[in-house]
C-alpha cells in the first residue's frame, strides 16, 4: 500500500528531471522517492551524530 | 589635406545616405566650444561642393554660426561617393534600417558590377549576413509599419516594446524568417494580422524566449497567437504524482513538521534543490 502525493515542479526543472529519468530508465516518481529517502537518511544520520 | 570652405558653398546631396541626423544639440555645443575637430569629406559638384561624409557636422556648424568648415575635397564618382558614405555610416552603426536599404539600393544602381549580396558585402567590407538580415528586417518593417510599429536597429526602451510600438531588429529578422517557413499553412486573409500579433508578442521578450515562441508557432501555425503565447510563457509548473511507501511517507511528514512546511512543499524543495545543484549531472556521470 503506497501513499500518493502530487507536487508541482517548474517546467524548466521538470524537463531536466524527465531527461534524467529517461537516462536512468526510471519513472519520475521513483526518482523523487529516492531523493526523499536520501534526505531522510541524511537527516537520521545527522541526528544520530548530534546525539 | 583639408581646407576651409565657405559653408554656403556646401550642400547635402543624394550620395549622402544618412537622412536622419538625430539630436544635433550636443554637437552644436561642442562646435561652439572647440570648433569642428574632424574635417568633412566633400566632392566638387556643379560649382559647389557636395557632402560625402559629415552631414551632421555641416548642419551643426551652420547652427553654431560658423561661416567656413574644414573639409577634404576629393574627386569622386557617384558609386565611390555612395560607397564611402555608406561604409562610414555602417561601421559607425549610424543608419536606421530604411537608410541602410536605400543606401544598398543606390549603390547597386550606381555600380553595375554589384550583382549579388556577396559583391555588396565585399565592397562595403561588412559580413554578407548583415546585408541579408537588413533586408529581412526591412521586409518585417514594411509589414509592421502599417501598424505604426518600428523596427529598431539600436537598443530601445522596453516601454516602447511592451506597447507594441517597436521591435528589435534581430527579433524582426527571426519573425520574418520563421513566418516565411509556414505562411503557406495560414489562410491568406489571416497572415497579415497573425504576423503583427506575433510581432507584438515577441517584441518585449528576451531573444531566446522570443525564439521559443516562434519555434512553437512553426509547429502550430494554425493556433491563435494568444494560445501560442500562453502555452510557451505561462506553463511554469507541472504536476508530478509520487508514490511513497508508508515508512518513507511517515519520515517525510515528520521532516516537514520539523521545518514548519507542508509535505508537498518539502518534496518540491528537495527536488528543486537537487536539480538546481546539478546533482543529476554528478549522479549521471558516476553511474
Amino acid at each position: 500500500m503506497k501513499v500518493n502525493r502530487t507536487i508541482t515542479i517548474e517546467k524548466e526543472l521538470w524537463d531536466k528531471l524527465k531527461v534524467y529519468a529517461a537516462l536512468k530508465k526510471k519513472t519520475i516518481s521513483t526518482i523523487v522517492e529516492d531523493l526523499v529517502k536520501d534526505l531522510l537518511r541524511r537527516v537520521e544520520h545527522e541526528s544520530r551524530n548530534t546525539n | 589635406m583639408s581646407q576651409e570652405i565657405p559653408i554656403d558653398k556646401i550642400f547635402i546631396g543624394e550620395v549622402n545616405v544618412r537622412k536622419n541626423l538625430g539630436d544635433l544639440l550636443p554637437l552644436i555645443n561642442s562646435i561652439k566650444e572647440k570648433g569642428v575637430l574632424q574635417p568633412i569629406l566633400v566632392r566638387p559638384s556643379e560649382g559647389k561642393f557636395e557632402v560625402v561624409c559629415g552631414a551632421r557636422r555641416l548642419e551643426a556648424a551652420k547652427a553654431a554660426g560658423l561661416k567656413t568648415i574644414p573639409a577634404i575635397v576629393r574627386e569622386l564618382s557617384d558609386r565611390d561617393a555612395i560607397a564611402i558614405s555608406l561604409t562610414e555610416n555602417l561601421h559607425r552603426d549610424n543608419l536606421d534600417l530604411e537608410e541602410r536599404i536605400v543606401g544598398y539600393e543606390k549603390l547597386k544602381k550606381a555600380n553595375r558590377n554589384i550583382k549579388t549580396d556577396r559583391d555588396l558585402a565585399r565592397l562595403l567590407n561588412i559580413p554578407r549576413t548583415k546585408i541579408i538580415e537588413d533586408y529581412e528586417a526591412y521586409a518585417a518593417f514594411l509589414k509592421l509599419s502599417k501598424e505604426k510599429m518600428k523596427v529598431e536597429v539600436r537598443p530601445t526602451k522596453m516601454e516602447e516594446r511592451k506597447k507594441g510600438k517597436s521591435i528589435p531588429r534581430q527579433h524582426a529578422v527571426l519573425l520574418e524568417r520563421t513566418f516565411k517557413k509556414v505562411e503557406s499553412k495560414i489562410p491568406e486573409e489571416e497572415r497579415e494580422k497573425k504576423y503583427v500579433q506575433l510581432a507584438k508578442v515577441i517584441a518585449p521578450l528576451e531573444q531566446k524566449v522570443a525564439k521559443r515562441v516562434l519555434n512553437h508557432f512553426v509547429v502550430h501555425p494554425e493556433k491563435p497567437v494568444e494560445e501560442i503565447k500562453r502555452e510557451v510563457l505561462e506553463v511554469h509548473d507541472i504536476p508530478v504524482t509520487v508514490n511513497f511507501t508508508p515508512r518513507v511517507f511517515g519520515g517525510l511528514v515528520r521532516a516537514a513538521e520539523e521545518r514548519g512546511i507542508t509535505v508537498e512543499q518539502l518534496v518540491k524543495n528537495i527536488v528543486e534543490d537537487w536539480l538546481k545543484r546539478g546533482g543529476y549531472l554528478a549522479q549521471g556521470k558516476s553511474s
